[in-house]
């Protein structure tokens, strides 16, 4: 704390120093999109010949302080034409820019820009343009954002077309996703083929592996923030897709022009609709059939601008999954109903006040409210009729769990001169917890049992504290020095930590930045999930007077340099150390009436590897190569005899490419093609026959039973085919005067790879043992109908 | 339109039929190793083993593999006493002179050739006291409804030790009392953990009470002339690991996303379980 205390009294020092060294003003405002005047987020904003200059933050605001002079402004962003402005700098002066999307042909790339690699003090993170990922071949022509981020080096996906993050040997639970900085809790449509993201409503989306800002705390592995539309400031503009899977429409525009504007984005699945009548026909006088299964999100969102220093965004996202089976059969004296139900979804909303204090200060306030819930629930009715007389028995059981938070927190903005950035600020969120309870309903006639059994509701309240400085130190070193501190109260008990964290950028003759980062994670809230599949049975869980809160820590080293100022190429290791990891019992699972404290184990777990990226982001050919070579370990003291062993996603080799290229306006092309080892699966390797006592049949206790028993070898040693699959896609585009509309054609899995999903032990042909492997996906064609005016 | 959507969700629909690929899976060649299957009851004049040998997992032999001819050695804190013979193919005994005595460590040693030599220890667990034992015949229901009987007791547990326990009720015959029924066993007491057989549980959170259970079980079909009697072992913690994942690996075998399950041996160079537990038998009604 002392150091802490120190170091805040030398950055002060070093601040006050330069601002009376000289006289200085500030240039702020904000950078938007000149056609809809949506705001850029991460835009550079640089004194054209010298190494000055900053970014946008996540509301398109910039600020930067400069000696008092004649100034030639350079502003550009990817995919944006660059624009230059001249002035004389004596006085603080508000500026807002408006740049346009540049042509293909005359995309601009200056070498003085600071959006480069080698610019940021910031490692190990990504951000992947909207517009790139719209255009890369999708699972069934369904544009999925998390799909595209499993194509990052660092980044795996879990099973096989399921849209988990796996990142840097963490799993899918120790990433924060923020969707307009609310925390989503399940991210999974069908079972986790799809996420609840729908690329029509977003506007950003940055992925962080490490090296995590102090601003950023609560999971271990990963941040990643998606940013949502504002909505077309200029004028109404509508888009849609029809796909195989799902029909999504998009409208925005001004409620008042350049001061209010709205986006409404809904997606639906057609899969029960079109499922319907092969149900139907199922049925028969005695028996009739229901079911289907469907998804659906909204989306939306109203900007408020009230003046050049006040702007007020509200948002929304809620989305649910259905699915639904009924079997009613019809006999004569006699009636059974079966009716089961699985039903999951998020609720997120978000209200931000942004307020720029001055030139140099910004500030955002925030109020969130986040909800995930999972029900389940089965109905049996049984009527049976003697002599006139009708007695009826009906069951019911239903299965509920989720989470909900409510949160405020303010986060401030402070750049006094260009060689500080300075971010701070304060939260507080109250979590109620559903850890799983099943009510249970039995009748006959009258009441028998109504009960509920299982866990109660949690409450906790999660509190946080950063401040971070992103200083340059001359032209060649830069560090990002902060400290998150939290605390967790659940239950009487409060759990505190302070995490410092540091990166640092030094530029290397040639123009390489050697980039360094250390930072450490808590993590307070827990899941309990089947790692298989994206099953909605997901538990969370807070840290309890039992369960300590998970804690890692990260170092990474790394090298990245843009080479003739369009590719972009890096090399980053990485380790990391977690503690205090969750994991179920062997055969333990969600239902039952234990304690979930009690039918979980708490280990460890560290993972290590070493990524390279490579990145051509202009031009009419972009795309990227990734390759992560890495190691991922977990150790349970009553999980595998105690022995350390590798996840079930350890990877030791991943490769992505990923390709687009432009043939013209009208036709564009894209391919990725994923190369990964096979997962680490336990497989059953011996059988024998133990004799255990039976404790029925056996009168005098001498007859044992034989019991069949496979014995495995060590946990996960033994690993699956390895994966790859090429997807491909063509975009046919026509533009006319008021509208313009795509016609998507895709492949997925375009070679037919049999890749493993699961193995299992069957038999052959002539009935000797053998294991079978299940592949899921064939080669899948797509088509979609896309159009917009 | 209705059309054009049907034509659109034909791939899919051919998709998902035609997704399952089966493909051959080469696994590691496995060593048979001997499987030791032994239980002994506090009191009892006899100890007895089965001994098996296990085989790759892809070997086409659904024989038990009854291993014959080896030598199977009891120890009494490393003193051989007694070597058991083979009673039939594969099941080995030993007559006591008199009932192991609880609180020494036994040790199981089994050398056959071919195979390495495999050991188990045990310690002879003490039984524990029972007290207040009530039955109410009927007097509760499970979770479909069914009227069960009710058998409320309490038992000490031994402070500063991990201890595991087993309970079943019984329906004994009064005439012939070595007919002991085991019943349907459960509570909606979370303590109780399903077992292989029979509910266990660990005395994590009781340490040293003397805690209250209530049971519930089938009920006596009316005009039964038998009692119902509380079955309640102390176990070893081999038994209680065993008994647990014995279930788990039940509850995984058909589920291809669970992990396998690896069933739990205290058999050193093999596999299997050598398991001793204390036994009290407690009339209810």
């Amino acid at each position: 704390m002392k150091n802490i205390l120190f170091l805040s009294v030398l950055v002060f020092l070093g601040i006050s120093y330069q601002g009376n060294a000289q006289e200085k003003f500030t240039i702020s405002g904000y950078i938007e999109d000149a056609t809809n005047a949506e705001k850029l987020i991460g835009a550079s904003v640089y004194v054209v010949g010298e190494s000055k200059g900053t970014n946008t933050n996540l509301y398109g605001f910039y600020s930067l302080t400069l000696p008092k002079d004649s100034v030639y402004l350079g502003i550009s962003y990817v995919g944006y034409e660059s624009q230059y402005y001249k002035l004389y700098l004596d006085k603080d002066i508000s500026l807002n820019f408006q740049i346009k999307l540049a042509e293909l042909e005359v995309v601009e790339v200056s070498a003085e820009r600071l959006d480069r690699i080698e610019d940021n003090t910031q490692m190990s993170q990504v951000s992947v343009p909207i517009q790139q990922i719209k255009k890369l071949p999708a699972l069934l022509g369904e544009v999925d954002v998390l799909k595209t981020l499993q194509l990052l080096p660092g980044v795996q996906s879990g099973g096989e077309g399921t849209s988990g993050l796996y990142v840097r040997g963490g799993s899918p639970d120790q990433n924060l996703i923020l969707l307009d900085g609310t925390p989503v809790y399940n991210v999974s449509h069908l079972f986790g083929f799809f996420s609840v993201f729908n690329a029509d409503a977003i506007n950003k989306v940055q992925l962080t592996k490490g090296g995590y800002p102090a601003r950023f705390g609560g999971r271990l592995s990963s941040v990643l923030e998606i940013n949502m539309k504002e909505g077309d400031m200029k004028k109404v503009k509508v888009q849609g897709t029809i796909g195989l899977l799902a029909a999504k429409l998009t409208v925005e525009g001004p409620i008042v022009k350049d001061k209010t504007s709205f986006i409404l984005s809904g997606r639906r699945t057609y899969v029960d609709l079109l499922a319907k009548p092969f149900i139907k026909a199922q049925n028969t006088e005695e028996e009739k059939f229901g079911g289907g299964y469907n998804f659906y999100d909204i989306n939306a969102k109203i900007n408020h601008k009230f003046s050049d220093k006040d702007r007020l965004y509200a948002s929304l996202y809620t989305g649910k999954d259905k699915f639904f089976a009924d079997i009613e059969s019809n006999r004569t004296n006699s009636r059974n109903e079966s009716r089961f139900g699985l039903d999951w979804g998020n609720v997120t909303s978000a209200l931000r006040y942004n307020h720029m204090w001055s030139n140099q200060l910004f500030s955002n306030v925030t109020a969130t409210y986040s909800r995930y819930q999972f029900n389940t629930r089965i109905n049996l009715t049984e009527e049976d009729t003697f002599n006139g007389v009708t007695e009826s028995v009906n069951f019911g059981a239903r299965y509920i769990s989720g989470i909900e938070d409510f949160a405020a927190k303010i986060d401030f903005d402070f750049l006094p001169n260009p060689s500080h950035y300075i971010k701070f600020g304060v939260s507080g969120t109250h979590h109620t917890f559903k850890p799983g309870a099943i009510q249970f309903k039995y009748e006959e006639d009258v009441p028998v049992i109504d009960t509920t059994l299982g866990s109660s509701n949690v409450q906790s309240g999660d509190y946080a504290v950063y401040i971070e400085d992103d200083i340059k130190i001359g032209k060649i070193f830069k560090t990002n020095i902060g400290v998150h501190a939290s605390a967790f109260v659940v239950d009487g008990k409060t759990y505190g930590s302070v995490q410092p964290r540091i990166g640092f950028r030094l530029m290397l003759p040639g123009d390489y930045a050697l980039k360094g980062s250390f930072a450490t994670m808590t993590q307070y809230l827990h899941l309990l999930t089947n790692e298989g599949i994206g099953l909605p049975t997901d538990l969370w869980l807070p840290s309890t007077a039992r369960i300590k809160p998970e804690n890692s820590w990260q170092a990474a080293l790394g090298i990245a340099k843009t080479f003739d100022n369009k590719f972009e190429v890096s090399i980053e290791g990485y380790y990391k150390q977690m503690n205090n990891l969750l994991s179920y019992k062997e055969g333990a699972n969600f239902f039952g009436f234990t304690d979930w404290q009690d039918k979980v184990e708490v280990g460890k777990g560290d993972s290590y590897g070493v990524e390279l990226f490579f990145q051509k982001k202009f031009g009419k050919t972009t795309g990227w190569a990734g390759y992560t070579l890495s190691w991922s370990n977990r150790q349970f003291d009553n999980i595998n005899g105690g022995v350390e062993y590798p996840f079930k996603y350890d990877r030791r080799h991943d490769i992505s490419l990923v390709f687009l290229h432009e043939f013209s306006e009208k036709v564009q092309m894209s391919a990725t093609w994923v190369y990964g080892t096979g997962n680490a699966i336990t497989l059953p390797i011996s059988k024998s026959v133990l004799f255990y006592p039976n404790e029925y049949d056996s009168p005098d206790f001498t007859t044992n039973q034989g019991v069949y028993v496979e014995t495995s070898q060590e946990k996960n040693s033994y690993r699956m085919q390895s994966y790859h699959r090429l997807d491909v896609g063509i975009d046919f585009i026509k533009k006319k005067k008021r509208y313009e509309r795509k016609f998507t054609i895709g492949f997925y899995n375009a070679y037919n790879r049999k890749n493993p999903f699961f193995i299992y032990a069957d038999e052959d042909d002539n009935g000797d043992p053998k294991f079978k492997q299940f592949s899921l996906f064939p080669v899948l064609p797509s088509f979609a109908y896309s159009f917009k005016f | 339109m209705k059309n054009l959507l049907y034509i659109l969700f034909l791939p899919f629909l051919l998709a998902f039929y035609s997704c399952e690929q089966i493909i051959d899976v080469e696994v590691p060649v496995h060593d048979p190793v001997l499987v030791l299957s032994s239980f002994y009851i506090a009191g009892d004049m006899e100890i007895e083993a089965i001994l098996t040998k296990s085989a790759g997992i892809l070997t086409s032999n659904d024989s038990l593999n009854i291993v014959e001819d080896a030598t199977i050695n009891l120890y009494e804190e490393d003193v051989l006493i007694y070597t058991l013979n083979e009673i039939t193919v594969g099941e080995y005994a030993a007559t006591l002179s008199a009932p192991l005595t609880i609180g020494k460590e036994y040790r199981m040693e089994v050398i056959k050739q071919g195979f390495e030599t495999v050991w188990a220890t045990q310690t002879l667990p003490a039984a524990v006291a029972i007290s207040d034992i009530s039955f109410e015949e009927e007097g509760g229901i499970d979770l479909e409804g069914v009227q069960k009987d009710v058998i409320e007791f309490k038992f000490q547990d031994q402070a500063n030790e991990a201890n595991f326990y087993q309970a079943i009720i019984r329906h004994r015959d009064r005439t012939d009392t070595t007919q002991n029924w085991g019943q349907w066993t459960w509570s909606l007491d979370p303590i109780l953990e399903e077992g292989w057989e029979a509910p266990i549980f660990s005395d994590d959170i009781l340490d040293g009470e003397n805690y209250k259970l209530r049971l519930l079980a089938d009920s006596r079909s009316s005009g039964s002339n038998s009692n119902v009697v509380l079955d309640f072992s102390v176990i070893t913690r081999d038994k209680y690991l065993l008994s647990k994942s014995l279930v788990a690996q039940e509850i995984a075998k058909d589920n291809p996303f669970s992990e396998p399950v690896i069933v739990y041996t205290n058999v050193e160079n093999g596999q299997g379980v050598f398991s001793m537990e204390n036994r009290s038998f407690t009339i209810a009604q």
